[in-house]
């Protein structure tokens, strides 16, 4: 075995060189590292400390510590630079590589063949565009090299590694490059033509400003950026017509310029608004996460309480659906339903209460469902279903509850549309403008309800109406689960019959939501 | 109810129309489905039903075609879109203005337009939908509750009774008809014509007069409502 095979395989199965890599990738690549927040907010601090001794330097001496400072914040950035260096490819990994695949095929190993390689990838390292901001960040400390010291300014561009938002304005910048270039290829044309004919009309003429070709490039980009010092100016009509030309070509450039960033941003916001949305909701918990954001989600968050607003997360992926629940205040995600590995990377591990799964496709809803099942076991999923033969997959999939769009309706039509004022009542209960709402009361140990004989109960002021009770022991089965025909067999009317509440049973109530509360203050607490 | 055999006209047999069309079915109501597809009228006719093929979005007509067929007293609007089952709307009531129409709507904005244009009764499912899930995120015992009480296989039904002439009810007070405890029912709101003329919920302390005219509307087994309701018509009240 060649000496460097011999090297690369000891360095390999050596468990300090290991985990001593894994720390350095945490603290400097990792996406999701806590230790790399702090060690990029470290670098941040001392880019801006150096750029500020460097400016503070201008024209005074500064004493001796500022001076220690700067280099100490160089030595980190030297430190930094090798361990990205280091990190960028691992070299006994494409030793060890090439060693197997030499065996494999029964050729001879060949040292070069695997240190080229190496070379290879610290190459495309070195010349990334961030690493050369790197590098330039270190070499003017050297102060042989005073012409280099403008470059420390280059440190600041260092702030792009480490600020997420200052990249996605690179971003725009990158994907907006056809528009850039085009931009630039006529701002070229015009400018160019601007100075050769401002000279040709203008050189020689009597009390002329322009003197050479410079003067006149200098004059057209003053002009065509609207900026116009004035220090150079034509004299002649020729000359005055040409300027015109180019103050107006200048603001329509300007104005170009503008909105292609601007539309640029536009499209990048979404993912923008959906990486701190990710970032916000892996925080909390208690998230009520809704699948889509149509006409039922809607509808429904109207009905939600302020409490469980505010845990509310939205994912949709059609920008206006997005725009209308950050409309309303919520974390919205832009997603994709159909691909699972988006689903996973926004919302695996984030602890939530409810899932929601309310789009107008069944197809879409079994997938979500089936995906989300895997990740949240004992999270409640209820799922919205608009074909009412696609109940049975939607429940194999895993949905707790399925809630049929059309039954709901067909249902409260063949029953209620022959009796105008019991379907009155029923769209009461079902609208929230009515405020009345069925509510039922557990009896706690202890509350005033507590042995209460339903006859004494005075009621306070509240108007509500006992509708009826819910035995001890009976509520909790019937919460989560599809209903069960012997389920309602447990609520018993109340219809004038003695009855002495015990701890453990639940009243359903009917009345204002206001008059129920204030109910429960009263006799619940 | 009256014992004349209620029919029902259904205006498009999409995901809407056949489960209305299936749920009345049930129940013996006569169900006419009118749509302009020849293959949803085919499954129609598979299901037992009565077909028109018809498009009366085309506003051409409808009067000739309506008249053919047997009259009901309800007509349920469930096409492909808002702007279809508005327009069938006013194309309704403009042919037969005493016809009930229910209107099943998409966009909740189209409310005030679907009252304005006469919709008796107006059915969003999204609401439902969202209601019910709100209802299981927050109140998930309650809404199981309610869920039992508006379905239709139940134990416990929502009924409306009405006070119609002749009713030994009429001119006296709730309380003393003692209709809750003789009954085995609850009664949960009223239309009561002497104080409104919209339905409102009922609370303790409150002893409305019953008149001519008014409706209840009571929770209760399928049997004690019927009793209810035959006690109502002033039979067999013992």
């Amino acid at each position: 075995m060649p000496r460097l095979v011999q090297w690369a395989s000891r360095l390999d199965r050596s468990q300090r060189y290991r985990s001593l890599r894994r720390w350095a990738e945490r603290l400097l690549i990792d996406p999701h590292s806590t230790y790399r927040r702090w060690v990029d907010g470290l670098l941040i601090a001392l880019v801006l400390l150096t750029v500020a001794i460097f400016i503070a330097e201008v024209g005074r001496p500064l004493p001796q510590w500022a001076y220690d400072l700067e280099l100490a914040a160089t030595g980190v950035f030297v430190v930094e630079y090798l361990a990205r260096f280091w990190l960028a490819s691992s070299v006994r990994e494409a030793i060890l590589e090439e060693y197997e695949s030499s065996e494999f095929s029964g050729r001879p190993f060949s040292s070069r063949r695997a240190l080229a390689r190496v070379a290879r990838e610290k190459w495309q390292f070195m010349i990334h565009p961030m690493s050369i901001i790197d590098l330039l960040a270190i070499v003017p400390s050297y102060r042989p090299l005073r012409l280099l010291r403008f470059f420390l300014l280059f440190r600041l561009l260092k702030l792009f590694r480490y600020v997420s938002t200052v990249n996605t304005f690179a971003r725009v910048l990158v994907e907006k490059r056809f528009e850039l270039a085009v931009l630039l290829a006529f701002n070229l044309f015009v400018i160019t033509s601007g100075a050769v004919a401002i000279f040709i009309f203008e050189y020689g003429a009597p009390g002329s400003e322009f003197h050479s070709l410079w003067d006149a490039y200098y004059w057209a980009i003053v002009t065509v950026s609207t900026v116009g010092y004035g220090d150079v100016t034509p004299h002649t009509d020729a000359g005055r017509v040409i300027a015109i030309g180019l103050i107006l070509s200048g603001i329509g450039s300007i104005s170009f310029l503008t909105s292609i960033l601007v539309s640029g941003f536009g499209q990048k916001l979404d993912d923008l608004m959906t990486q701190r949305g990710i970032q916000h909701i892996r925080k909390g918990d208690e998230w009520i996460v809704v699948m889509g954001y149509g006409r039922t989600a809607q509808a429904m968050v109207r009905d939600l309480s302020a409490r469980a607003r505010r845990r509310l997360v939205v994912c949709d992926g059609n920008p206006g659906a997005l725009q209308r629940a950050r409309a309303e205040g919520f974390v919205a995600l832009a997603l994709d339903f159909r691909e699972a590995s988006a689903l996973r990377s926004a919302l695996f591990g984030i602890r939530a209460r409810a899932i929601l799964v309310l789009t107008d496709d069944d197809v879409t809803n079994t997938f979500v469902v089936l995906n989300l099942r895997q990740w949240f076991a004992q999270v409640p999923i209820f799922a919205r279903l608009n074909d009412s033969e696609n109940r049975g997959k939607l429940l194999r999939a895993g949905a707790t509850r399925v809630v049929s769009l059309v039954d709901a309706a067909a249902e409260i039509i063949a029953e209620f549309s022959g009796q105008p004022v019991a379907f009155q009542a029923v769209s009461d209960l079902l609208s929230e403008a009515s405020e009345y709402e069925l509510d039922l009361i557990p009896v706690h140990e202890g509350s005033r309800l507590d042995g209460l004989e339903l006859a004494d109960l005075s009621h306070g002021s509240c108007r509500i109406q006992l509708v009826g009770l819910v035995p001890p022991g009976q509520g909790q089965l019937t919460a989560f689960a599809e209903p069960s025909p012997q389920a309602s067999a447990s609520l018993q009317l109340l219809v004038g019959q003695p009855h002495r509440c015990v701890a453990g049973e639940q009243l359903l109530v009917l009345g204002r939501r206001e008059e129920i509360r204030r109910f429960k203050e009263e006799y619940a607490l | 109810m009256s014992a004349e055999r209620r029919h029902v006209w259904i205006f498009g047999y999409g995901r809407f129309g056949r489960r209305c069309a299936e749920q009345l079915q049930q129940e013996g109501t006569g169900v006419t489905v009118f749509d302009r597809s020849p293959d949803a009228l085919q499954q129609a006719r598979d299901a037992g039903l009565a077909t028109v093929q018809a498009d009366l979005t085309k506003g051409s007509a409808s009067e000739a075609v309506l008249g053919s067929v047997p009259m009901a007293s309800e007509a349920i609007c469930c096409l492909g879109s808002d702007a279809d089952n508005l327009f069938l709307l006013l194309e309704l009531k403009a042919a037969l203005p005493l016809l009930t129409v229910v209107v099943i709507i998409e966009d909740e904005g189209m409310m005030e337009a679907m009252t304005r244009a006469g919709a008796d009764r107006i059915i969003q499912p999204h609401r439902i939908v969202g209601r019910k899930v709100a209802a299981m995120v927050e109140r998930p015992a309650a809404e199981v509750l309610i869920e039992q009480i508006l379905e239709r296989q139940s134990r416990l039904r929502l009924r409306q009774i009405d006070i119609s002439r002749g009713c030994p009810w009429a001119g006296r007070r709730l309380s003393s008809l003692e209709l809750e405890s003789r009954h085995q029912v609850k009664v949960i709101g009223m239309l009561d014509h002497e104080r409104s003329s919209q339905f409102r919920f009922l609370y303790h302390g409150l002893d409305p007069k019953l008149d001519e005219g008014d409706v209840l509307v009571v929770v209760g087994t399928p049997d004690a409502l019927d009793r209810l309701q035959s006690a109502a018509f002033g039979l067999a009240d013992k």
